[in-house]
């Protein structure tokens, strides 16, 4: 599993949709909310999403050693650290 | 030498059972062959084997070592061509094999393999059926696995690429063993060490053409 591009390109794929329905979700809720959902709710519409669009794709991580949920909590686990802080600052000083 | 042991499958849908005591045995240097009708489990048995299919009960041994289904992908030690591809795409080639293998010398072994230098611009959603089961399978010989289970790799294959695809399975004899499906049984059997049928739930070893009409595979014998 040492294969990182690979794991960017699959965090990319999954957070194309993630990240679609989450800046949607900041058009109609606001910012916060939006980034809110990006680490939470929006992990579930990118799950659904590559799996629609790009499920075979997943053989591809499986022969390069990378499990189904070992790439969407490692994507998870990085969503909180690059937007978790940034969602604290939004709600301690806005 | 490294050896697969598959033993004791059993999967059922429901009320339906797929594989019934299933055991299949093989080691790297040989190609099995796996026959069966459409829905008899072939399929099934490979995904199983991966990990990315819950069998019943499953026991797989690497040189007697058992291995925990979630741990065969982890490993690396059983790599997978899917009947689809599982390659990206909206990609082009030249920049699908550095997305795989990162060191230089990786990817020259496969840009300078046989025919990759007529597609290799191309998109890969562009190639042709055969350009690109053979781009996958010499993607996948050159990963670590010691076992590859393919998935129909003959399936709308030009007779040229059929040709190509056989070549490459037998090259890769000398490093891998391989458990091979698909209905172009006669490309089976001849690069095949040994093949089996599976029929109503059970694995069956067959030989010969004729072996696959006793069966019931075949409904008349073409020979």
């Amino acid at each position: 599993m040492n294969n990182q591009s690979a794991f960017w390109k699959y965090y990319r794929d999954f957070n194309f949709f993630n990240l679609a329905f989450s800046a949607l979700s900041a058009v109609f809720f606001g910012i916060s909310s939006g980034l809110l959902i990006f680490i939470s709710f929006g992990m579930g519409v990118g799950y659904l999403g590559y799996n629609f669009f790009r499920k075979d794709e997943y053989y591809l991580y499986y022969n390069l050693g990378f499990s189904k949920s070992y790439l969407i909590k490692k994507v998870w686990i990085l969503n909180l650290l690059f937007m978790g802080p940034v969602l604290l600052i939004l709600f301690l000083f806005l | 030498m490294s050896r697969l042991q598959v033993s004791r499958v059993n999967k059922s849908f429901g009320k339906r059972q797929i594989l019934d005591e299933v055991s299949v045995s093989f080691e790297t240097g040989e190609i099995i062959g796996l026959f069966g009708r459409n829905g008899s489990g072939k399929s099934t048995l490979l995904k199983c084997m991966l990990g990315t299919l819950k069998a019943d009960s499953l026991e797989i041994r690497i040189d007697g070592e058992e291995i925990k289904p979630s741990e065969v992908i982890p490993r690396q030690k059983i790599g997978f061509l899917p009947q689809e591809t599982f390659l990206p795409k909206e990609m082009k080639v030249r920049n699908v094999i550095p997305l795989i293998f990162p060191e230089g010398e990786d990817q020259d072994k496969i840009f300078y393999s046989t025919g990759v230098a007529a597609f290799d611009g191309k998109i890969v959603g562009k190639l042709s059926a055969g350009q690109l089961k053979y781009l996958e399978l010499l993607l996948l010989a050159h990963m670590p696995h010691p076992f590859l289970l393919l998935d129909e790799p003959f399936s709308m294959l030009e007779p040229r690429y059929i040709e190509l695809v056989k070549e490459l399975l037998l090259s890769l004899k000398s490093s891998k063993g391989l458990l091979l499906t698909d209905h172009y049984y006669r490309d089976v059997l001849e690069v095949a060490n040994r093949s089996y049928v599976l029929k109503k739930a059970r694995a069956y070893e067959v030989e010969s053409e004729h072996d696959l009409v006793t069966h019931k595979y075949l409904k008349i014998n073409n020979e």
